[in-house]
């Protein structure tokens, strides 16, 4: 096991937990530029450079996308789980993609056969195992629009992540068509989020908000958006 | 490689700027227009040279034009994918122009973007990364989604003190129409999950620890999964309400792109890496085969039964495009020689229900209402939707011969065979009951509403020689708006016949391009799979504490496993 592809791949799920679960914008924003940005290092020997750049650059403009698009508000979290319950699953299935890259990669003891790696990254397996258990645990949750776009920028890494693992390094052409994707599916999110209003002069007077929607079961009573203020 | 990175450009880029546009109040149906002009001009213009095969890449026996290390080349169906598609989005922005009401966005730049992402889908050789383009084409679609919670009167409590200022469930709860933004949520994720599905069972087939390949149960798995993914963007049973739910948000412009035409570009991708990855295993799959054929009959069943007892317009509709996609599972079903009827049919169904739906925004905007009860009589008010509805339809048909009608029932015939087939042969010609149902409504005696709309005469505006040219186009357009849409129609119509007729030899071009077997990395020496080894047992007696103590006998070990999967080559198909 590489341990710096061990980090990637922890870095990784980290983030898509974060993107799924997360309460604060600020977050999900950095979740996925973690997310969006750490799944290309988890391969050795790491792209060019300029591939690197360009998805790193990519991740950014998601995280912008979903950092307009969500800031200012208080979002409840896709998944039905909280953020430890989920890490816990993702450790699991993560752990689980290991053992089944071992089994790929580690010749049975007699040594009549080589002892090559099978895979082209095992800890890529891992993580990309760990973002379907990520999501899976989200879409069960009956996430609202903007978490099942989440959910699908999610979905969308782990099945590059996973192409990474069993095919190696994609062509340039297909790196930056995957940034694209992300970045089209980041701004769908962004589409689906809505205008943002300013707050009604009497929430402003009073300095917190006093009306919930009642049509929605479990509203938080006195949250209180953060650009509400003048 | 210059003319699809300048299609591409041009599509995604041009759509962008014209959604820019509109979202500072400019005209983004001016822009998208100019836009789908210049791309389908680029289009024609553009060279076309057919796929090269993966053993003419590797011998370097066929010129190949490569992009980012992807063999490209823009084939002749793509050119008419390519121009059916921009001409279908021109047309349906004029429609759009005499019918949407105040604050409905155009959908020029859904339509241009979708165009440039096609583009690449259509133009990468290897069907895993196109996939990537394909599945974007459809969230195109996007574009032409009023914002929710812009500009939308809203009322009680979200009017007065809910919106922007509490949310509990994520943001949806701001908008003015929180149902609206889960079904293009769920749009958005079906995308994600249909890419993650047919990327993943790819790359079980072909990927470098050739997991299943040779194993009928493993490769029965993916194949199940790629066209699951097929499945569940085109909005097959089971997952076939959410068109109907979509069909309910007020995004008509929308739609198209949705559906209809990223589904299929979605689905033509899809099918291309079948072809390359499960065919050439030259497996049976009989219980794989028998189950995708079933999903594609209860969904044409379903598709038909729905169109039949709704009452709805656009559930109506809803329920007959999903009845005609239904015919494209059967691709999944059969062999490699239903590439062809299947790149036909996935090609004639977007253009004549883009029709269909045009027919129906046209009636609706006419009339002034979407119930067929209250749609008695619209066809004698508007005799030339009524010829519209039916060209439109009797594209998806068209006279035995036509690429229409060969390509359905080729699918048909490629997945069943036996009494089944003529069952599911019937079924396709009931399909023509959803049409006699419309029109049957039409030529009752109209209702008051229908009886009270505009008809389709043409009408001039008061003569008034100080009023400017623009102004008089407008009250042209103002006064003519039934004519002028059901003309609209009749051309989106005109259009499907001409693609389901098999104008300009679709059939063939279709039918070319063939996808070869993939290839993977190169296999490792190594196993490909081992199970994990287990301590030997130990020589040593038991010491448990078991009181009849039994006589332990040395367990046997395993043979361990002798395949060696990745030493047989892939079988090719030529």
């Amino acid at each position: 096991v590489n341990a710096l592809l061990l980090a990637a791949g922890a870095l990784v799920v980290a983030g898509g937990i974060a993107v799924v679960t997360a309460r604060r914008p600020a977050a999900v924003a950095i979740g996925t530029f973690v997310l969006l940005g750490a799944s290309p290092l988890l391969i050795d020997p790491l792209p060019p450079v300029a591939l690197l750049l360009a998805r790193i650059v990519g991740a950014g403009l998601a995280a912008e996308l979903v950092w307009l698009a969500v800031r200012g508000r208080t979002l409840g979290g896709a998944s039905p789980l909280a953020w430890p319950g989920v890490s816990f699953v993702a450790a699991a299935a993560f752990v689980a993609g290991l053992g089944i890259g071992a089994a790929w990669t580690v010749g049975v003891s007699g040594d009549d056969v080589a002892d090559v790696s099978a895979l082209a990254s095992n800890e890529a397996l891992a993580a990309a195992l760990a973002l379907f258990a990520v999501v899976a645990v989200s879409a069960v949750g009956r996430p609202d629009g903007l978490h099942l776009a989440f959910d699908a920028l999610v979905l969308v890494v782990a099945a590059s992540v996973f192409r990474l693992a069993l095919d190696g390094p994609a062509s340039s052409l297909e790196t930056l068509l995957v940034a694209g994707a992300e970045i089209a599916i980041a701004g769908a999110a962004a589409l689906l989020a809505g205008e943002r209003r300013p707050a009604p002069a009497a929430h402003r007077i009073a300095g917190r908000a006093t009306a919930t929607d009642a049509s929605v079961p479990g509203t938080p009573v006195g949250a209180v958006p953060e650009d509400a203020a003048p | 490689v210059t003319a699809l990175v300048v299609l591409a450009a041009l599509g995604i880029g041009g759509g962008l700027v014209a959604w820019a546009a509109r979202r500072r109040g400019g005209s983004d149906a001016a822009i998208g227009i100019v836009g789908l002009l210049v791309f389908a001009v680029l289009t024609f213009l553009a060279p076309t040279t057919a796929v090269p095969s993966a053993e003419a890449i590797a011998d370097g026996t066929l010129p190949t034009s490569t992009l980012g290390g992807e063999a490209v080349a823009v084939t002749a169906y793509a050119h008419a994918f390519l121009l059916t598609l921009t001409v279908v989005g021109l047309l349906s922005t004029l429609l759009w122009a005499v019918t949407h009401e105040p604050g409905d966005p155009s959908p020029a730049a859904a339509f241009l973007a979708s165009a440039g992402a096609a583009a690449l889908a259509l133009g990468i050789a290897s069907p895993v990364p196109a996939l990537v383009p394909a599945a974007v084409a459809g969230l195109a679609g996007l574009l032409a989604v009023r914002r929710p919670g812009s500009a939308v009167p809203v009322g009680g409590v979200a009017g007065a003190a809910g919106a922007g200022a509490v949310v509990s469930r994520g943001v949806d709860a701001t908008v003015a129409d929180p149902a609206a933004g889960h079904r293009f949520g769920l749009d958005v994720f079906r995308v994600g999950a249909g890419l993650a599905l047919v990327i993943t069972a790819t790359e079980l087939l072909i990927g470098r620890a050739d997991v299943v390949a040779g194993e009928p149960f493993g490769v029965g798995a993916a194949t199940l999964a790629l066209a699951g993914g097929a499945a569940l963007r085109l909005g097959s049973v089971p997952f076939h309400v959410h068109l109907a739910r979509l069909a309910e948000v007020r995004a008509a412009a929308a739609l198209p792109v949705l559906v209809l035409w990223g589904p299929a570009l979605f689905a033509i991708v899809a099918l291309a890496a079948f072809q390359g990855a499960v065919l050439p295993l030259e497996l049976p799959l009989s219980v794989e085969r028998g189950a995708i054929a079933a999903v594609g009959l209860l969904t044409i069943v379903a598709g038909l039964l729905g169109a039949l007892l709704h009452d709805d317009l656009d559930h109506v509709l809803a329920y007959w495009v999903l009845h005609l996609s239904g015919f494209a599972l059967f691709a999944f079903v059969a062999d490699a020689s239903a590439w062809g009827p299947a790149r036909t049919w996935l090609l004639v169904v977007p253009a004549a229900a883009t029709a269909l739906l045009g027919w129906a925004a046209a009636t609706a905007s006419t009339f002034r209402t979407r119930s067929l009860l209250e749609l008695r009589g619209w066809a004698r008010r508007a005799p030339l939707l009524a010829i519209g509805v039916v060209i439109a339809t009797l594209a998806t048909f068209g006279p035995p011969g036509l690429a229409a009608w060969d390509a359905r029932f080729s699918l048909v015939r490629g997945a069943f065979d036996g009494p089944l087939q003529m069952v599911v042969d019937a079924l396709a010609l009931v399909g023509l009951a959803i049409l006699g149902r419309i029109v049957a409504i039409g030529v009752e005696r109209p209702t008051s509403l229908v009886a009270d709309a505009p008809d389709e005469r043409l009408r001039r505006p008061a003569p008034n020689l100080r009023r400017r040219v623009g102004a008089t186009a407008r009250e042209y357009v103002e006064l003519d708006r039934a004519p002028i849409a059901a003309v609209v129609v009749l051309a989106l119509a005109a259009l499907a016949m001409v693609v389901g007729s098999g104008a300009f030899g679709l059939a063939a071009l279709a039918a070319s391009d063939v996808p070869t077997a993939l290839q993977g990395p190169e296999p490792v020496p190594g196993p490909t799979f081992q199970p994990i080894a287990t301590f030997p047992p130990s020589p040593s007696p038991s010491t448990s504490a078991s009181p009849t103590p039994t006589p332990t006998t040395r367990p046997t070990a395993t043979p361990r496993p002798t395949r060696s999967p990745t030493a047989t080559p892939r079988p090719t198909k030529s």
